[in-house]
């Protein structure tokens, strides 16, 4: 009995010439522990203008928005940008302990990740993408000038949120009732049971009482300063009309300039945006939200593409252009 | 303990799969399924479990099906789920070298650990876990107003639905995955694991029992005992449910080794 370690790392990476990408596990260190993660590269020796960094989201949602950030990174890399997703501290295969999760590790994530996306990808240029909870780590990782991981906001060139988590308190109440019916189907003491004030479970997730407060306390329009680079806010909803919250925060990320667009995804199914999306039929699985993923994957691509094809993004002074590609310092401290 | 993320080949689409191995050599090699999910699976047992295995001197695999986690492909398409775990197990058999297999499933991993493992040479050791039984509270609890009245009032009809809908499943008397156990089954040690038995245990073990009996010929086994772990573990197994389920896997799995 012996392992053939070649083959292992054969297995590692594979090519899809359908897409022409690469996708290639990796094991780095993200927020400070392993984990897994998975580089996604356009297949050729093409300059690569900018790469992307995937930011997962929080509990449950992890999973069921999991499939739109897979697609995601693999037509960012079809559209020639390299794209990078990983297992953040305390989910899936990370060494950390789901007790660790907090809003704090999922920026410290994030951080980690631009760093092994340069490393590996070989890019300068970083923009960050996430959706719901992922949305507003990728805004905050850019753009917060709270300042709270001791160092200034990470260089990254754009930004593309997705219904992006504007009020924490609400998000994380929302995410407690889930789990409360999903609690009361598995156990005889349910009904009437109080969240405890000591923390809640949510999807795999034990947030404790001080977690729970600082994503609670979480108010995006009030933690965001103007992002030099260029952002996307994405709305999705049954109807056109921007909402408000995220119309503000558009504003906020672009200064009143275009720099930042809102976008409106109209779809009847919106509202099941970030719930769980498979239903069974028969031995297998049916995604019920496969055409509301794929108008976000293009709309998303489509937007990352047009901003890869500029020469240089006009930034405000002290701020790094796309194709310079250094540091915002001068951004957001 | 090392471990290794592959992506398993299956037609043009990949399957995507951690192989963790222990420091030493592996004792055997189990493939942990999950129902069609990730294949950390829900709260990560599959993760934990895989960790605690190769502690044991066990090799694992666990595996997202197609559509699923990192995987290519679609959820609706290509290979089925048990032809897509044979081809998860295979690879991994050659990769590693081991030919001593065990199987556990969860959900309808189940169904799928059932199907795969008349597939396969050798004797191998097969965990069925088994939910345990849904008890919702009944009217009595209604006065106590933490969700408001409105919301308690759709939980209730939710789980109310739910209870129905599992009902087939939980009652062990009517339970489809002792019925789906192939005919052609040979050559394996199959232990029903029970989350929570209570009651139930009792009428699964005879039927286990049966099982054996009826398959005397083609040598399968069947055991079932339950876990302590009612008020804990339903249909998922959260990490406080987690140690006494490995623990128990791993003592299956050991009593099996030469």
């Amino acid at each position: 009995m012996s392992t053939d370690h070649a083959r292992l790392a054969s297995l590692r990476s594979f090519d899809d010439e359908r897409l022409g990408i690469r996708e290639r596990f990796l094991a780095p260190r993200i927020g400070g522990a392993g984990t897994l993660a998975v580089l996604t590269t356009p297949l050729g020796e093409a300059e690569k203008p900018i790469g992307w960094v995937v930011c997962p989201s929080f509990g449950m949602e992890h999973v069921h928005l999991g499939p739109l950030e897979v697609l995601l990174a693999r037509e960012l890399a079809r559209r020639g940008m390299p794209a990078l997703r990983y297992h953040g501290q305390g989910y899936g295969d990370s060494d950390a302990d789901s007790r660790q999760v907090s809003l704090a590790s999922h920026l410290a994530d994030a951080r980690s990740a631009i760093e092994v996306l340069r490393a590996e990808a070989g890019v300068a240029a970083v923009g960050l993408v996430g959706a719901r909870f992922g949305g507003s780590v990728a805004i905050l990782v850019a753009a917060d000038r709270t300042i709270t991981m001791g160092a200034a906001p990470a260089a990254v060139q754009a930004v593309a949120a997705v219904e992006p988590v504007c009020r924490g308190g609400a998000y994380l109440r929302s995410l407690a009732q889930r789990e409360a019916a999903l609690t009361l189907l598995e156990r005889d003491d349910s009904l009437g049971r109080e969240i405890p004030a000591a923390g809640i479970q949510v999807g795999g997730v034990t947030v404790d009482g001080e977690r729970a407060a600082a994503i609670e306390a979480l108010h995006l329009g009030a933690r965001v300063s103007p992002f030099a680079g260029r952002s996307l806010v994405l709305q999705l909803s049954p109807t056109s009309v921007p909402r408000s919250e995220l119309a503000e925060l558009a504003s906020l990320l672009g200064d009143g300039s275009a720099r930042a667009e809102l976008g409106v995804i109209e779809r009847p199914d919106a509202l099941r945006f970030g719930l769980p999306r498979f239903r069974r039929s028969g031995e297998r699985k049916v995604d019920v939200q496969t055409e509301l993923t794929a108008a976000i994957v293009e709309r998303v691509g489509a937007w990352a593409a047009a901003l890869s094809a500029e020469p240089e993004i006009e930034a405000p002074a002290g701020a790094a252009t796309l194709a310079g590609a250094g540091t915002l310092a001068g951004a957001a401290t | 303990m090392n471990e290794h993320p592959v992506f398993v080949p299956a037609g043009e689409e990949r399957i995507a799969a951690v192989i963790t191995l222990p420091d030493g050599v592996p004792s055997q090699l189990v493939l942990l399924l999950a129902g069609l999910g990730v294949r950390s699976h829900g709260d990560r047992v599959w993760t934990r479990a895989a960790r605690s295995f190769a502690a044991a001197g066990i090799a694992s695999i666990r595996m997202d099906y197609l559509g699923i986690g990192d995987s290519t492909g679609q959820t609706h398409d290509g290979p089925s789920p048990v032809d897509q775990a044979e081809a998860v197990l295979r690879t991994a058999m050659d990769v590693t070298g081991i030919e001593r297999i065990g199987v556990v499933g969860h959900c309808r991993g189940v169904t799928t650990a059932l199907a795969l493992t008349g597939r396969l040479d050798g004797r191998t050791r097969l965990i069925c876990i088994v939910p345990g039984p849904y008890e919702v509270p009944a009217g009595d609890r209604a006065g106590r107003d933490t969700p408001p009245r409105r919301a308690r009032s759709a939980l209730r009809r939710g789980a109310a639905r739910a209870r129905a809908a599992v009902r087939g499943t939980t009652d062990v008397k009517r339970w489809r995955m002792v019925r789906s156990v192939p005919e052609g089954l040979s050559d394996t040690d199959v232990l029903f694991l029970m989350l929570s038995g209570g009651e139930h245990i009792d009428a699964l073990q005879r039927q286990a029992a049966a099982l054996t009996r009826e398959r005397r010929t083609d040598r399968a086994t069947f055991a079932a005992r339950a876990l302590d772990l009612r008020g804990i573990a339903g249909f998922r197994v959260p990490a406080a449910a987690q140690p006494q389920l490995i623990d128990a896997c791993i003592g299956w799995f050991a009593a099996g080794s030469p």
